[in-house]
This record gives structure tokens, C-alpha cells and sequence, in this order.
């Protein structure tokens, strides 16, 4: 994959990339009991559905999709 | 007011990673708001010294008594303060929260319980018999809201006024007001070296337990630092930063959250019993507990037992906690960017792809992103407060400057953590934890065990002395 296009295809663009401090609590139990998802230890963490995972913003997969944003 | 979400502004898209503008980012988490808001006590409680007055009349709190008809005297010629005092804490914490997205129609009433609830915990505890019956306020608190959360249903609204982390950072920065600068470069690189000590022995411990025991590699480094740094906010950040999956992650946070509150009744009790000082407790609490607000809890449970005790445990009582935050947020907290960094590195070069194909870099910003920010304010606040202190002799300081100022912020901060206290209680719902399977029960508390044993060893015998000189 050439450099633009890495950069047009990575998941802080993707649909999947759910960056909702608000369900990343709801989805780790336990999270607001001792920590929080509002916090700086998060960083620019969050949730793809598509993997179910933690992705940061310049991570690239080939199940991007485009945002409709 | 919507509910909190950072979904990325289509302008935000075509410059760059963060979601958010840079004017923003002193704006954007718990861990600034917490420095504005304990900076901003400090800083209001000294105008009101410097022109004579205090911040006492807002400070307030329940006075010992002895009978229920001297509780509620105390509580009746003090109601416009207690007023006052929720008032102001409704306006901090509810402009902090509702810059970061969460509800206000939420938050207020729900913190009006908490605020209610606190004080009649805090009442509880100033009974002049309360410490015969290890009636201190962190564990009562805890126990209360374990045995709410537990039995009862909560509304879900309800969950939107027990913001833990926000609460025990701002009581970590108002403590920063109680601890001299000479003191936090004094014990420091003692904290340091110890907290490093025992944090690679634990995080090697489960790693390499959980590799044996057949765990994924990102699974046993998100359980290994969640054992040897910061426990939940260090689960959730080397979880991001080696890309783990999400049910990983809550197993992590789920066997940090359970062991925490073991530990915040083993600990205190075990250190009684071995007949420890304040300041040794609260380094062993330090090293041994997993998260900061769970480690508050215990050190201030037995820096309460201390005061209680008549001279049966050694050191003074604010010892323990002043030990324990500067093992824990200076010693390990401030740590967590590197051992994320270093994790992302490492995942993203040794190991292979995760299995779902996501390539990642690690990138050395993640060192300052995780960095916690609410190090600053304790920090600060600690400067400010010794700054201030040197235009004073130490005996006018003991007379003026203890009672006036510094001694209305420690009550402050005693509220802040006693709301963070309940608000772990009411949050931890043991039937909703994630399932974690014997293997990573098994390799956590391989750590567990590691980690105890050191931090007692080091604390206790190799830097006993260090700590010691804490309480003098």
C-alpha cells in the first residue's frame, strides 16, 4: 500500500473506529470502578467494532471502510 | 448536553491524529480539569489568607461527638456551610464533567446523594468510639457501597456522579499542598528506584507466567502492567498501545479491580499487625496496591487508625498517605507513557500481527498522551504551598499557616476522596466483571504474590529508614 494511500485508509477515518469514552466504560466492565475512560491513560485509544480491539488513530487494516462523517 | 462522545470533527479528519484542536487539550480529560480545579482551591484558599480571612468557613467538617443529639448540633449550626460546600464542589466537578461531555441534569442530583452520603460516612467516623470498632472512613465508605452496588439495582443515572478517577486526582493535587517541595525531591529518587524495583519483578512475574500458562503475548504484557504500574489506567493504556482485544482488556481490569480491593483490607490489616509506621505502611501500599485511588483507601485507612490509636502505631498520620502517593503516582504512575511506548514498540516490531490484521507504529507521542497530567497539579501545588511557607518561620507556619490555609485544603481533599471511596464502592458490581478463567487468575496473582513480598522487603527493611524520615 502506497504511503497516501495508508494515510487515506487508516482507522482514525474508518467506520468502525467507535471513539466514545462513554461506551468504552458501558463495554469494560469494571473500568469506571477503579479507572476511567476520560482520562490520559487513554490517549487517542479507542474501540473498532470491527475487531474488537483498541486501534489508535494511524493504525491501518484491510477492513477499513470509509466514514460517512 | 450531549453524552460523551469525541467522535472526530470532519475538519479534525484531514489534519491529523488528534480529535481535538490543540487550544482544547488542557481542556479535554479528568487528569487537566483535576490541576485546574485543585489549583484553584489552593490559589482561592490563599487570597482568602493573604487578606486575612480562610477558607475554613467552607472546609468544614463533622466534629467528634460523643452522643447522636451532639452529631446532629454539629450538623445544625454548620448546614449553611455544608450547603455552601456541596454548591462549590456541584460547580467544580460539574464544569469539569460537563466540558468532557457528561450530563449536568445527570450529574448534579447524583452527587447530591454522594454528597449527602459522604457526610453522613464522615459523621459516622467522628464518633469518639468509631476506631474501636475499625469504623474508619475509607473502609466504611467502601463497604457501604459494596453492599448498595451488590444488593441493590442503581438507576443508571445515578452512575454519572461516581466519577472515581476525577475525584481521587483532585484530592492527590490538594494533597501536593501538604508535602513540602524539599520533601518530594528528598524522597523521590527513593520512590523511584524502589517503584522500579518492584514494578519490573511483578511485570516480568505475570508476563512470563502468563506465556508459560499460554496466554497471547498482548494479553500477558496488558495483565503485566496492569500488575507493576497503574493498574486500571494502566490496563487500559498498554491495552491501547499493543492493540489488544477488547475481552483481554476487561479481564485485566477486571482481576485489577478485584485484588485492589482485597488489598485495601489485607494491607492495612497485615501492616497493623506487623506493627508498622504510617510512612512504611503507606510505601508498602505503594508498591502493593494497583490502583490509586484503591491505595489511597488503605494508606488513609491507616493513617486514620494511626490518629485513633493512641500511639500504638508509629509515625504520623498523614504519613501514610504522603508515602504512598509518591511510591505510587511518582514512583509508578508517572511511568505508564514509557512502559506503553516500550510495549507498542515492542508488539508492533517482535511480535506478529495481531491476528485481525491491524498494523500499528508505535509512535513516541504516547509517552506524553498517557503521561498523567494530575502529576502536575500535586506537583504545583506542593511548590506553592512551600513557596509560601518560606516567608515563614517554622514555628509561625505550625501557628498561622497550618491552621489557616493549609489545614481547610486538607479537608477538601479529605472530601474528594472520601466521594472517590464511595464512588468505588457504588461502581464495582462483582456479577458484572468479566469472567477471567484460572490462567490469567493464575498468572495475575503469580504477580500479586511477587509484588507483595518485594514491596514489603524493600519498604520495610531496605528503605525503612527513608520512609521513616517522612513522618518526622
Amino acid at each position: 500500500m502506497s504511503v497516501a494511500a495508508t494515510l487515506a485508509a487508516r482507522c482514525e477515518l474508518c467506520r468502525f473506529r467507535r471513539d466514545d469514552r462513554r461506551n468504552i466504560e458501558q463495554v469494560l466492565p469494571g473500568l469506571a470502578s477503579l479507572g476511567s475512560a476520560y482520562g490520559a491513560s487513554i490517549g487517542a485509544s479507542a474501540l473498532c467494532e470491527k475487531h474488537d480491539c483498541f486501534v489508535s488513530p494511524r493504525d491501518v487494516c484491510a477492513a477499513f471502510q470509509p466514514s460517512e462523517d | 448536553m450531549s453524552e460523551a462522545t469525541r467522535v472526530l470533527p470532519g475538519q479534525a479528519r484531514a489534519q491529523g491524529v488528534d480529535a481535538r484542536p490543540a487550544r482544547w487539550a488542557v481542556f479535554s480529560n479528568e487528569d487537566w480539569w483535576s490541576v485546574w480545579i485543585g489549583l484553584l482551591v489552593i490559589v482561592v484558599a490563599w487570597a482568602l489568607f493573604a487578606n486575612g480571612s480562610s477558607l475554613k468557613w467552607l472546609a468544614v467538617a463533622p466534629a467528634k461527638w460523643k452522643t447522636l443529639a451532639d452529631a446532629w448540633q454539629g450538623f445544625a449550626s454548620h448546614w449553611p456551610n455544608y450547603l455552601a460546600l456541596f454548591a462549590a464542589f456541584a460547580l467544580l466537578f460539574g464544569t469539569g464533567l460537563a466540558v468532557l461531555g457528561h450530563s449536568l441534569p445527570r450529574f448534579l442530583p447524583a452527587f447530591l446523594i454522594l454528597f449527602v452520603v459522604s457526610l453522613l460516612i464522615f459523621t459516622a467516623s467522628a464518633w469518639v468510639q468509631a476506631s474501636r470498632y475499625n469504623l474508619e472512613a475509607p473502609l466504611l465508605a467502601l463497604a457501604l457501597g459494596l453492599l448498595v452496588s451488590n444488593t441493590v439495582r442503581l438507576p443508571e443515572w445515578f452512575q454519572s456522579g461516581l466519577r472515581v478517577e476525577f475525584y481521587i486526582k483532585v484530592g492527590i493535587v490538594l494533597l501536593g499542598a501538604t508535602l513540602p517541595l524539599t520533601l518530594l525531591f528528598w524522597a523521590g529518587p527513593v520512590a523511584v528506584g524502589q517503584a522500579t524495583i518492584v514494578s519490573l519483578a511483578t511485570f516480568f512475574s505475570i508476563f512470563l507466567a502468563g506465556k508459560a500458562l499460554g496466554l497471547d503475548k498482548r494479553f500477558a504484557a496488558v495483565l503485566g502492567v496492569g500488575g507493576a504500574v497503574c493498574g486500571v489506567s494502566a490496563a487500559i493504556a498498554s491495552g491501547g498501545a499493543v492493540r489488544a482485544r477488547r475481552e483481554d482488556t476487561s479481564v485485566a481490569i477486571t482481576l485489577v479491580v478485584v485484588w485492589a480491593i482485597v488489598m485495601i483490607f489485607v494491607l492495612p490489616f497485615a501492616s497493623r499487625a506487623l506493627g508498622l509506621s504510617t510512612a512504611v505502611a503507606g510505601a508498602w501500599i505503594g508498591t502493593s496496591e494497583f490502583a490509586d485511588a484503591a491505595g489511597v483507601a488503605a494508606a488513609q485507612a491507616y493513617g486514620d487508625a494511626a490518629r485513633n490509636a493512641g500511639g500504638a502505631i508509629a509515625g504520623a498520620p498523614d504519613a501514610a498517605v504522603q508515602a504512598f502517593t509518591l511510591m505510587k503516582v511518582v514512583g509508578r504512575d508517572i511511568w505508564i507513557g514509557i512502559w506503553a511506548f516500550v510495549l507498542a514498540w515492542v508488539a508492533a516490531t517482535r511480535w506478529n500481527t495481531s491476528e485481525n490484521g491491524v498494523q500499528a507504529k508505535a509512535d513516541a507521542r504516547e509517552i506524553w498522551a498517557r503521561f498523567p497530567k494530575f502529576v502536575f497539579g500535586f506537583v504545583l501545588a506542593s511548590a506553592l504551598i512551600t513557596w509560601i511557607a518560606s516567608h515563614y518561620s517554622l514555628a509561625d507556619y505550625r501557628k498561622v499557616v497550618t491552621p489557616d490555609l493549609v489545614a481547610p485544603i486538607s479537608t477538601l481533599r479529605t472530601w474528594a476522596f472520601t466521594f472517590c471511596f464511595l464512588s468505588i464502592g457504588l461502581t464495582t458490581r462483582l456479577r458484572l466483571l468479566a469472567a477471567t478463567g484460572w490462567r490469567p487468575l493464575l498468572a495475575f496473582t503469580a504477580g500479586v504474590v511477587v509484588n507483595v513480598i518485594i514491596g514489603y522487603v524493600l519498604s520495610v527493611h531496605v528503605f525503612a529508614d527513608y520512609w521513616n524520615g517522612l513522618g518526622g
